[in-house]
């Protein structure tokens, strides 16, 4: 039955694939974090960041389409406060041991030319799944100095409700909006 | 030979074709559905996913042309035969008609109350059924499997019970939805 | 007479300290972040984990000091290696300039909200002025420790060639780095 199901997804993959040039640049590690903002009391802003565990951006300009997925490692938050992390992955917030991952998947990118504008895309933290919208603030490639390949990103800003994800502890003192900022740099495969 | 003739009554080309296309292609993208949901986090299981739900909402509007076709272009008589036999196959049809419909819009339902729009074929974008509700994703989530798997019975009856009347009573209904000369 | 006493009065209250409350910075709510572009494509943020300092100011006469000091050694950019690196002498100079401190006296209330901070950041044993502009301020009731909490968002934008950090400037390495300041601190 999966067999048939593969044929089946061949099948329709075969029109979609027509006019295709995808690139596909694996997110660099080192150039790629999700950082996120969450005020605190009215007053301060609390960030944490977590790494990306894995990434991998398939553009195809030509056809102005793109796909994008990225997994998070929720128990490495990293606030730079150890006692902050250890209550962030807590049940009622990361939930990081029974939700060892969170994702990002998206299928829906705009582009301004040759530069990504935007992703929308399905984020998933504590089993939960909303649509989440990446606005680029900035994009651009350049020639990695090492390994000579292409390197493409940028920065990106986009926000979510904790409490639709069903952590939300601590509001109101600590607010429910989180404003998410992604730096990603993808090398070219 | 003994074998019967062909029968007189048989579905319009027309009929006959959105028959097999969608039964291709209902076949094939439940096979998808079965394929990808097994899939390990992947850019494959993200495109898939997406092929999916294209796949569906083709057979979602194939499925209101067919129907409006069939109202419009009556099928054949229903054969002849015992009363329990006429009966479960205008159940078993009227719950895959139904099926045809509900799998769809339950998957097109659940995409919206998550908040990920469905766009077609990357090009055109389908209005979100619902407004972006957490609580009523998570209740729609299994609905639409549980549907799928109700319809993937009901085919297998179908084409068991269509299978039935033509080898085993022997009374030609196969012919009714044959590609070929009227 | 009374003119004598009321001009006596006025002085008086001037030599006396003034409403000078003093408050702890709290380390669980202050952190500085710094942003630098990288090759133009993406930004590149660090973070400065270990830090103390007091904070005096008073709102009435719109007068303010506060003092900080971050341990460099406690550089945090989620990149070990690059952590490595900027302790180095080619960047921060750690094992000669273990931290950096800032000490603002310029005070600038907007109403009863500090609006900005301007001072000295001492860093690789060379000082420059730094002017922190606040982005967000206020006062608050801590439910927790029953105590006034006092903070804010500060940023500014610095050039690192300033305290002689030029490592990479002909490499393509940015000169400006921009500065993100979130601090809370508590009435003593």
């Amino acid at each position: 039955m999966k067999r048939l199901g593969a044929w089946a997804a061949l099948a329709f993959a075969l029109p979609c694939g027509a006019v295709a040039e995808p690139v596909v640049y694996r997110l660099d590690p080192e150039h790629s974090f999700v950082h996120f903002e969450v005020l605190h009391f009215g007053t301060s802003t609390l960030r944490g960041r977590f790494g990306v565990q894995e990434g991998l951006v398939e553009l195809d300009r030509a056809a102005g389409r793109g796909y994008a997925l990225v997994r998070i490692d929720t128990a490495r938050v990293d606030t730079g406060l150890p006692a902050f992390d250890a209550r962030l992955r807590q049940p009622d917030l990361l939930a990081s041991d029974t939700h060892p991952q969170a994702t990002f998947v998206a299928s829906s990118f705009s582009f301004d030319g040759d530069k990504v504008r935007a992703v929308r895309g399905e984020f998933t933290l504590r089993g939960v799944s909303q649509g989440v919208e990446l606005r680029a603030l900035r994009f651009g490639c350049h020639p990695h100095p090492q390994l000579q390949r292409e390197v493409c990103g940028g920065d990106f800003e986009g926000e979510l409700r904790r409490a639709d994800f069903g952590a939300s502890f601590g509001m109101p003192f600590v607010a429910n909006r989180v404003r998410l900022v992604l730096q990603a740099e993808g090398i070219r495969q | 030979m003994t074998t019967k003739p062909y029968p007189a009554a048989r579905y319009d080309n027309v009929a006959i074709s959105f028959h097999w296309l969608l039964a291709l292609m209902i076949v094939g993208t439940f096979g998808m559905g079965l394929y990808m949901t097994g899939l390990p986090f992947s850019m494959q299981r993200v495109k898939l996913f997406n092929w999916h739900k294209w796949a569906g909402m083709t057979i979602l509007t194939l499925s209101a042309l067919r129907l409006l076709w069939r109202l419009r272009h009556p099928p054949p008589p229903e054969p002849a035969g015992p009363r329990w036999q006429q009966l479960a196959a205008r159940t078993t049809h009227r719950a895959m008609y139904l099926l045809f419909f509900a799998i769809p819009l339950v998957g097109w339902a659940y995409s919206s109350a998550v908040g990920m729009q469905v766009v077609v074929f990357g090009v055109l974008p389908l209005p979100n059924l619902l407004a972006t509700d957490k609580a009523l994703a998570e209740s729609i989530k299994p609905l639409h499997g549980w549907l799928a798997y109700a319809l993937g019975t009901l085919v297998l009856l179908h084409v068991s019970a269509g299978l039935k009347h033509h080898f085993i009573d022997r009374d030609g209904l196969l012919h009714r939805m044959r590609p070929g000369r009227s | 007479m009374h003119k004598l006493l009321a001009a006596s009065a006025l002085s008086l209250a001037a030599v006396l300290p003034a409403q000078a409350n003093t408050y702890t910075i709290d380390p669980t709510h202050t952190f500085v972040t710094y942003e630098i572009s990288h090759f133009g494509t993406s930004t590149n943020r660090g973070r400065f984990d270990r830090k103390e300092g007091t904070v005096q100011f008073d709102r009435a006469a719109r007068t303010g000091k506060v003092e900080i000091s971050f341990d460099l050694t406690a550089i945090n950019t989620g990149v070990a290696p690059l952590d490595k690196h900027l302790q180095s002498a080619d960047f921060f100079d750690t094992a000669k300039h273990p931290s950096a401190r800032f000490v603002g006296d310029r005070f600038v209330f907007n109403g009863d909200k500090v609006a900005e901070v301007g001072g000295t950041l001492t860093m690789l044993g060379k000082s420059a002025p730094v002017t922190l502009k606040a982005t967000q301020f206020n006062c608050y009731m801590n439910p927790f420790f029953k105590r006034e909490v006092c903070g804010g968002d500060f940023e500014t934008t610095v050039k690192r060639s300033q305290w002689g950090m030029t490592w990479g400037l002909n490499m393509g390495v940015q000169d400006e780095v921009r500065l993100l300041i979130q601090v809370e601190a508590i009435k003593q």
